[in-house]
């Protein structure tokens, strides 16, 4: 039975402790209470006894090294085997002991086998706590992995929901892709979620039978959350008996969830009135007299302060009119109720929306919304239009596009253009390329600029990070690449973060041109309009003036007038105007 | 008023009189002879500037100051800190069974704090550990002095009187790993224990001085009963100068209860050394404020410390009130675990290391001829199997239930509390008198 | 039989039980042959003797000590503090030593410790004081604070019965100010029960001690308006009764808690925890606090008036509930 040694916590305030000296080394036998090593922390130097007789089997942290206390530092055996081979035999019997006796040691062990699975709920064994918290899991689940033990081979993986950035600690299920009963393969996309970050299509963590999904579509959940389990007792046996109950699971939960959310009509109704959308003033009481008779509180009229219902209006209206007919409160109950669907689904479903009827706004959306108004209310928004002549790049592209698709494995579209001639200029105006903090400007190193992506439901904004670094060719297959991943839900959080400037391309639906509104924290924004073909005046270099076709654009610059004057952006604008007017840059 | 002794002041430091301010002259016949017998051979006994006996049989050689040198703040020896080991002062009232049990007793109390410590560095004692190394003597044999009935008052350092008052070994181990079947349940940690029912034990609390006059209120319950008690109380030289320990004393020592204060002057208040803690040479002074006999002893050597502690508890049970036992002696470990005790200079940690109170037992015990080296030695190791047996007690014993962290914070009030000695007893009342009006002369209308 | 004043009841009471139990007695400060500052155990020494009605130097630490440590003999002490302002002085022995008792390691420990509280009566920063919150914020004890004559002599003879520890704190105004006829019989008042000391519809003052009589004037006041005040008097404040204070809201779903302990920390806050817990969907209007204010009590009385709460503040709050 093998026994952990433990880095000691020598006084309360001490949580690290540093190995000085190792007094026995691996394969040396150890009597209990003999010194086996030195060690060094804050307060104190101490020798430190073996908690158990035996032979030194491993020792894991090397002299000199610092620890947290509690840490396993080397492992004393019973001797009886060498090494590895007994530390097989006694597995279970290690998990069992540790259980017992090494209580604050905590999980310093990484827990290989993952903790809860779906067959603890079908009665079966299982070695790990039901609660998934590793810190409570026998440490000797490791021991488990050897497969001594039968109920071993019925634990599952749990898949959970991935943390996407570090500031994000909830998801939301968008879609399953597989159903229960389905095979998996590992990395095969399993599910999409939403997150306030990103939206992303996630990887199976191990192959076999999909088993359980226990959060539905549409429903919230916190980081490593567990959604669904493949593997398992279910996989063993394929067992359809198995799956359907636990595909039942997940169509309880969001139920649940939507009661609570739209079931006390009455609270609803009393604390929104529907025509005027202000809150109406009662009291906790109040709203309860109102919830156990069905009154519709916006029919009462509040003599309290402010116009509040108090107990006494309300009191006083159910005398007059009696309790309100359950048939109403149901209708109201229903109609609450309803968007709580699509909600649920609604990113699948943007193409069909519940007319007249109110949507809750998706994950994303309203991630959108909150940034636009947020920018409205941070930057002084001022907006400059240029028409630039793009008839050269024009006749570059159509004579070189072909080629360089083959040569290079990425369409040749006028975003890299636009986008290498942005960095080209604000290289030159770094003003372009800053931010406001609190009072002060900070003016990026890099140019990172973000690409705003249409998708189906919404808009993400993708981020070329140190373009100023980057060749045409790598600007355009880095456009290409995040627009593709943008579509299909592949981006990284750190992908969609950190940018200093943003390009936004809706000319593409025939737009002259726009008024974008800023990316926070960034300070302006480039909106590319429609390219029209227009009689032009042309004037050459002895003066002449004819009148040309030529392929027309406009550009405008979204600024920040807090920190970037119109003198700025103009020359910036005619900077660029000039740049792609005059391309001369070699494509790659 | 208390019918202490005090002498006059006298010039000279040391006075060879023989004479015990604690040995009052109303003792027990059979005993003072037995004592008076044994006194004929007793070295003499000093007394200090102030008047209070010094039983020891060397003063200090060195004394410690605060410096500044070399850019440094320290703390200084001056004087000579090699000379040799006294002989200990032969007791006046232990058998040779008596002194034996008292070494089992040291021994027990110094291998399980050696493995506490091994199991502090195991990580299976939880929290701060307090150490007695060097202290052993004083605990143990001022507790040996008391009687059943007595209650004793222990400190964070004292695992050896609780020993000696009834405890097993493993109640202090599992006090400090926290287990369920602790005394405290795992409520409360370390030496923070005591029992009500059997040991009379009053559980110390880490605020120094609080339990003085709680004790006193014992003793004082005890006497309304009709039993005058003696009941032992420990200070440290840091700990008395909160000003509980002189409310609490001054409290048994005005209602004259049988409070008997061991200030163990273990020379340093956690990093701090008695010159920094009070500005008086004997803590044992103090007695004479507070009006009750004191005495001087070594707290190394547990003969005198069992002979003071006798006679103040004698005195006790005779109803002659509280005493002060100062015992000079050392802390040889730092104030916990954490801490190594750099501040304390070597050449005094080399003085104190040839004062082991264990060491000078058993060479007393060779000398006396009570035991040879080999039963010392034969002790010793059953002593280790003992406690080897009661770390396994201790292990074994679960952690306490997560419930039981709220219960017990009130005792019910159907269970009835007995009293402890018998009935109230009152040498003058008036039972016949009737409640009157009460004047209005009062604070405030 | 003839009213009896506050302080007379708690006389009575403790007589009373140092007759029915020897274990009974009394130690405190003056409490002998003077009868205390007070006169509150005026004539007991004589009667149960110097052992059992002991004077003691002046330490609030050695009164509780002592009677905390005779507690552990199975006696039942009753310390007198002569100010409740002085139980800081012995506030570690209170807190750490006898509170815990039990808990830490099974030793109950059945004291009162008992004295006046609260002002009023201009005695100051130092005699005035409502201590009470340090110690109804220590789990183990039980505090006590009643505002009539015959709660007084019911409570001290529970908390004198008691196997806790209590602490009683008296109104020093109510001391003489209070008088009302008392039932013959031997009778206690249960601990952590509090009592409807008015009916009303409309507005539930809770309320202990001396502000009682504030409220009650209030509620004359306002009856004439049509505003009923139903007060609660809390009797004890801890463990508070949740029950009566949940019944209370029920009933008149408006709340107002009253107390002359300063306003931050005092247990206004915990009573609209506790509704907020238990009672919350009863209320049609927030729970309004009226208190001293947050300073120490002045000794001038212009400024001790301005400093404690006043029967205005409760009427005009009041009607300002109503409206609400």
């Amino acid at each position: 039975m093998p026994t952990n040694v433990v880095m000691p916590q020598m006084g309360e305030s001490i949580f690290e402790g540093t190995i000085t000296k190792w007094l026995k080394k691996p394969g040396d036998t150890v009597q209990r209470d003999e010194p086996l090593f030195e060690i060094s922390t804050d307060k104190v130097d101490a020798e430190i006894p073996a908690p158990a007789s035996g032979v030194l089997t491993e020792i894991k942290v090397a002299e000199g090294a610092t620890v947290e206390i509690n840490t396993v530092v080397a492992v004393i055996g019973d001797g009886s085997g060498v090494f590895s081979s007994s530390a097989t035999a006694d597995a279970t019997a290690g998990a069992k002991k540790s259980a017992v006796a090494t209580a604050p040691e905590k999980a310093k062990e990484p827990v290989a086998a993952p903790a809860p699975t779906s067959a603890s709920k079908k009665g079966e064994p299982t070695p790990a706590p039901a609660d998934g918290d590793p810190a409570n899991a026998p440490r000797g689940t490791k021991g488990a992995k050897t497969g001594t033990a039968p109920a071993v081979s019925t634990v599952g993986t749990n898949v959970v929901m991935p943390q996407m950035g570090e500031s994000i600690f909830e998801g939301t299920i968008t879609k399953w892709l597989k159903k229960v009963g389905d095979t998996v393969q590992r990395d095969e996309p399993l599910f999409e979620i939403s997150t306030d970050k990103v939206d992303a299509e996630i990887p199976a963590p191990a192959s076999g039978v999909l088993t359980e999904i226990k959060v539905a579509e549409g429903a919230t959940v916190e980081i490593n959350t567990v959604v669904a389990v493949i593997g398992g007792s279910g996989s063993g046996s394929a067992n359809p008996a198995a799956s359907a109950p636990a595909s039942a699971a997940p169509t309880a939960a969001p139920t649940e969830k939507k009661q609570t959310v739209s079931s006390p009509s009455a609270d609803a109704e009393a604390s929104t009135s529907a025509a005027t959308g202000e809150r109406i003033r009662s009291s906790p009481l109040v709203r309860r007299i109102a919830k156990d008779n069905n009154l519709d509180l916006s029919k009462i009229s509040g003599t309290g302060m402010g116009g509040r219902i108090t107990k006494d209006d309300a009191l006083g209206y159910l005398g007059q009119h009696g309790k309100g007919s359950e048939a109403q409160a149901t209708t109201k109950q229903a109609a609450s109720a309803a968007p709580g669907k699509p909600a649920a689904t609604a990113p699948a479903s943007v193409s069909t929306p519940m007319l007249d009827e109110l949507v809750p706004l998706t994950k994303m959306r309203s991630i959108i919304a909150q940034r636009m108004v947020d920018s409205k209310h941070t930057s002084a928004h001022v907006h400059s239009v240029f028409k630039v002549d793009m008839t050269r790049i024009v006749r570059i592209r159509e004579k070189e596009k072909s080629k360089y698709e083959q040569r290079n494995g990425v369409k040749l579209t006028y975003m890299p253009f636009i986008t290498r001639a942005v960095v080209n200029c604000l290289r030159k105006m770094p003003i372009i390329n800053a931010s406001m903090e609190g009072s002060a400007i900070r003016y990026h190193k890099n140019i990172n600029i973000g690409i705003a992506v249409a998708l189906e439901w919404g808009l993400i904004v993708p981020v070329v990070k140190q373009a100023e670094e980057k060749s045409f060719l790598g600007i355009a297959r880095a456009i290409a690449d995040l627009a593709e991943r943008a579509r299909g839900k592949k981006l990284k959080p750190d992908e969609v973060s950190g940018g200093t400037f943003t390009i936004t391309n809706p000319g593409i639906f025939g737009e002259q041109f726009g008024t974008p509104v800023i990316n926070q924290p960034e300070s302006a924004i480039l909106g590319v309009g429609g390219m029209f073909k227009e009689p032009t005046v042309m004037t050459d270099a002895e003066g002449n003036d004819t009148i040309a076709i030529r392929s027309m654009m406009c550009l405008t610059l979204g600024f920040d007038h807090r920190i970037i004057d119109g003198a700025d952006a103009g020359k910036f604008m005619a900077e660029l105007k000039k740049t792609l007017e005059n391309w001369s840059e070699d494509i790659g | 008023m208390a019918t202490s002794k005090i002498e006059a002041p006298s010039p000279a430091p040391i006075e060879s009189k023989p004479k015990s301010a604690l040995n009052p002259q109303s003792a027990n016949e059979a005993e003072a002879t037995a004592a008076a017998g044994k006194e004929a051979s007793q070295p003499p006994v000093g007394t200090n500037p102030h008047g209070i006996p010094d039983w020891r049989l060397e003063q200090s050689p060195f004394h410690i100051e605060s410096e500044w040198a070399n850019g440094e703040y320290r703390y200084k020896v001056t004087g000579d800190t090699n000379t040799p080991v006294p002989p200990m002062r032969p007791s006046k009232y232990l058998t040779k069974e008596q002194s034996i049990e008292m070494l089992r007793y040291m021994i027990i109390n110094r291998r399980m704090e050696a493995t506490l410590e091994s199991m502090y560095k195991q990580s299976q004692v939880i929290g701060g550990l307090y150490l007695s190394l060097g202290q052993e003597a004083c605990s143990v044999a001022s507790a040996y002095a008391l009687d059943k009935d007595d209650w004793l008052g222990p400190m964070i350092r004292n695992q050896g009187s609780m020993i000696v008052k009834g405890y097993q070994p493993s109640a202090t181990m599992m006090q400090y790993m926290g287990k369920g079947a602790s005394p405290t349940k795992g409520r409360d940690s370390g030496s923070h224990y005591g029992d009500l029912k059997k040991l009379n034990v009053v559980a110390p609390i880490s605020h120094l001085g609080d339990s003085i006059g709680v004790l006193a209120g014992v003793a004082l319950g005890a006497r309304l009963q009709g039993k005058n008690i003696a009941c032992l109380a420990y200070i440290g030289d840091g700990g008395q100068s909160t000003g509980p320990t002189y409310e609490g004393f001054n409290f048994a020592a005005v209602q004259r209860l049988g409070v008997v204060l061991v200030v163990e002057h273990n020379s340093w208040a956690y990093s701090t050394p008695v010159e920094l803690q009070f500005a008086c040479k004997d803590l044992a002074d103090r007695a004479i404020g507070y009006g009750v006999p004191g005495v001087i002893v070594d707290g190394t050597d547990a003969n005198q410390v069992y002979d003071a502690t006798h006679e103040a508890v004698a005195r006790a049970h005779r109803g002659e009130g509280a005493s002060i036992i100062e015992a000079k002696l050392m802390r040889m470990k730092g104030h916990a675990m954490h801490d190594p005790a750099q501040y304390i200079p070597m050449a005094v940690k080399e003085y104190w290391k040839r004062r082991d109170p264990i060491a000078r037992m058993e060479q007393y015990l060779k000398e006396t001829d009570w035991m040879n080296e080999g039963q010392i030695a034969e002790m010793h190791a059953e002593v280790e199997r003992f406690i080897d047996e009661e770390r396994a007690v201790a292990e074994a014993a679960p952690m306490p239930e997560p419930e039981e962290a709220g219960t017990d914070v009130y005792f019910d009030n159907a269970t009835d509390i007995p009293v402890k000695y018998g009935e109230v007893r009152v040498k003058h009342a008036n039972p016949n008198r009737k409640l009157t009006e009460p004047s209005v002369h009062a604070h405030y209308k | 039989m003839a009213p009896v004043t506050y302080l007379e009841a708690i006389r009575q009471g403790i007589w009373e039980e140092m007759e029915r139990d020897s274990r009974v007695f009394v130690m405190g400060e003056d409490v002998g042959a003077y009868g205390g500052a007070f006169k509150v155990t005026e004539g007991f020494v004589h009667k149960f003797g110097m052992e059992r009605v002991i004077d003691t130097p002046i330490s609030e630490m050695a009164i509780a000590s002592a009677a905390y440590g005779a507690s552990l003999t199975g006696l039942r002490p009753v310390g007198e503090f002569q100010f409740m302002d002085f139980i800081s002085s012995a506030h570690s022995q209170i807190v750490q030593m006898l509170a815990k008792s039990n808990w830490r390691w099974g030793a109950p420990a059945p004291l009162v410790l008992r004295g006046p509280s609260g002002g009023g009566v201009s005695g100051g920063p130092f005699h005035s004081q409502n201590p009470e919150m340090f110690y109804v914020h220590t789990p183990g004890l039980k505090v006590i604070a009643p505002a009539t004559a015959r709660d007084a002599k019911g409570l001290i003879k529970s908390a004198i019965r008691d196997n806790n520890p209590v602490l009683f704190f008296e109104h020093k105004f109510l001391y003489r100010r209070v008088k009302e006829e008392l039932p013959e019989e031997d009778y206690t008042v249960e601990i952590g029960k509090a009592r409807v000391h008015r009916e009303g519809r409309h507005i539930s003052v809770i309320t202990y001690a001396s502000m009682v009589y504030v409220a009650q004037e209030a509620a004359e006041i306002l009856e004439k308006e049509g505003i009923e005040l139903e007060i609660l008097d809390l009797r004890t404040l801890l463990p508070l009764d949740r029950d009566a204070i949940r019944r209370t809201v029920e009933k008149t779903n408006h709340v107002i808690v009253l107390h002359e302990d300063t306003k931050t920390g005092g247990i206004a806050g915990e009573v609209a925890a506790i509704i907020n817990e238990e009672a919350f969907d009863s209320l049609d209007a927030p729970i309004v606090r009226i208190t001293s204010m947050d300073a120490p009590v002045p000794f001038s009385p212009p400024l001790e008036r301005a400093f404690l709460p006043k029967v205005e503040d409760v009427v005009r709050e009041a009607r300002r509930l109503m409206k609400y």
